[in-house]
């Protein structure tokens, strides 16, 4: 257990460190100032508990609380006032400012033991319960990553895509159908994101995701999140011209949402860009061709108006030249 | 003059003289300030005092301090005097006994 005292007096600190030697913490540090303190918690990210004079110069230790306690780094660590002001006072406004609990001073021995180990013991099961906490929250994540859907919007992850589109490739490739894949992506989502915050940004990709799946009909059509503000889609048995009306419903979709957007450079609302790629498998064409070809017309798209769809057609006849 | 016996926590053994020290330092202190009639300063040693001496066994420390703080929150530089006389007295009267 780390304790870091901070105290003005000398033998106020000395007592401090004598009384906790002995009740058994060795691991006691002392500081004279706030700007001391302050120097050694950027150390030391392994402080248990603060010992807090209120009564200093410069800054008081209702102020260091104040700053500690907005400080992310250090709102965790408890803070014990100890002061000679027996004000109700300033044991409100230690209170107020941050602080776990309050010793007065002359400090009582036994006094200072409880209290002491009473807070230390309530940092021990707060530290055990975060830890717990972030363990349970990796889990889920490695859980959703092995199991394929995408922790915010719930639709299947990009390995999930990948390992999907391996699949109807090999069909298409047997079938001798095409297969076509839209790439969408949300135009100016960095700057809706800057200007309406992350929080509101991941509703965004929530609704788009949600409105984007509502169109989708056939069970073999697939939506997955690519990354980002990227989505894509997995047409089985879809020609170009199949896949490039799939790609206005959803474009007319998103826009008819109507869903704010006011740094967006094309509308009012939030809008998309869409890419499309066809083509029917060949030996010496690969998912990684088709990919490409989607990525290509999604680029045309954002490089012309966006909140339009583009279909690339080269794919089969550059391979076959 | 008849000694004042003072119980004294074993645990503390080492850092008593090390407080004394600081008391008499303190007391010096206020010796320049009662010169220069600062009884802000006063104030502020009393209050230091106040919350220290009892905690290593001196309550007659702790007690001096409060009278010492309202002393100069009051500038009542005569009480001021006869509590810095009383408390030097005081230290040359202790024996510390474990």
């Amino acid at each position: 257990m780390k304790i870091l005292i901070i105290d003005d007096s000398k033998s106020s600190r000395m007592l401090l460190e004598n009384f906790l030697f002995n009740f058994g913490y060795k691991n006691v540090h002392l500081t004279s100032s706030f700007k001391e303190a302050r120097a050694f918690l950027e150390e030391n990210d392994d402080v248990d508990l603060i010992l807090m004079d209120i009564l200093m110069p410069v800054i008081d230790g209702i102020e260091a609380t104040r700053i500690l306690k907005a400080d992310s780094k250090f709102v965790n660590i408890p803070i014990i006032s100890v002061s000679a002001s027996d004000t109700i006072d300033s044991l409100d406004k230690a209170f107020e400012a941050g602080a776990i609990d309050y010793i007065n001073k002359p400090i009582n021995k036994v006094e200072l033991r409880a209290r002491v180990r009473s807070v230390l013991r309530l940092k021990q099961e707060r530290d055990t319960r975060i830890k717990r906490e972030k363990e349970l929250e990796e889990l889920t994540k490695k859980y959703k990553l092995m199991s394929g859907i995408d922790g915010l919007t719930g639709i299947p992850n990009r390995r999930s895509f990948d390992e999907q589109l391996a699949e109807e490739w090999s069909r298409a490739n047997r079938e001798k159908w095409a297969i076509s894949l839209l790439m969408i992506d949300i135009d100016f989502f960095k700057k809706y994101n800057d200007y309406y915050g992350h929080v509101q940004g991941d509703n965004c990709l929530k609704e788009v995701s949600r409105i984007i799946n509502t169109k989708l009909k056939r069970p073999g059509d697939m939506l997955a999140r690519y990354g980002g503000e990227e989505f894509v889609i997995i047409l089985p048995n879809t020609d170009s011209k199949g896949a490039a009306l799939m790609g206005e419903n959803i474009r007319a979709a998103v826009e008819s949402m109507q869903l704010e957007h006011k740094k967006s450079g094309v509308s009012d609302y939030i809008t998309v860009s869409i890419g499309a790629a066809s083509g029917i498998p060949t030996s010496n064409l690969t998912p990684q061709d088709l990919i490409k070809a989607a990525d290509k017309a999604l680029y045309c798209a954002k490089e012309d108006s966006r909140n339009c769809v583009k279909v690339d057609n080269t794919i089969n006849i550059i391979k076959a030249s | 003059m008849e000694k004042i016996k003072i119980k004294i926590d074993p645990d503390l053994e080492d850092v008593i003289p090390v407080y004394l020290k600081s008391v008499k330092e303190s007391i010096k202190e206020m010796k320049d300030a009662i010169k220069v009639e600062d009884s802000e300063k006063i104030r502020k040693i009393g209050h230091n005092l106040k919350g220290e001496g009892k905690a290593f066994g001196f309550d007659f420390i702790t007690d001096a301090g409060l009278k010492l703080q309202e002393a100069g929150d009051a500038k009542d530089i005569r009480t001021i005097k006869a509590l810095v006389f009383g408390l030097e007295n005081y230290l040359t009267r202790i024996e510390i006994v474990k």
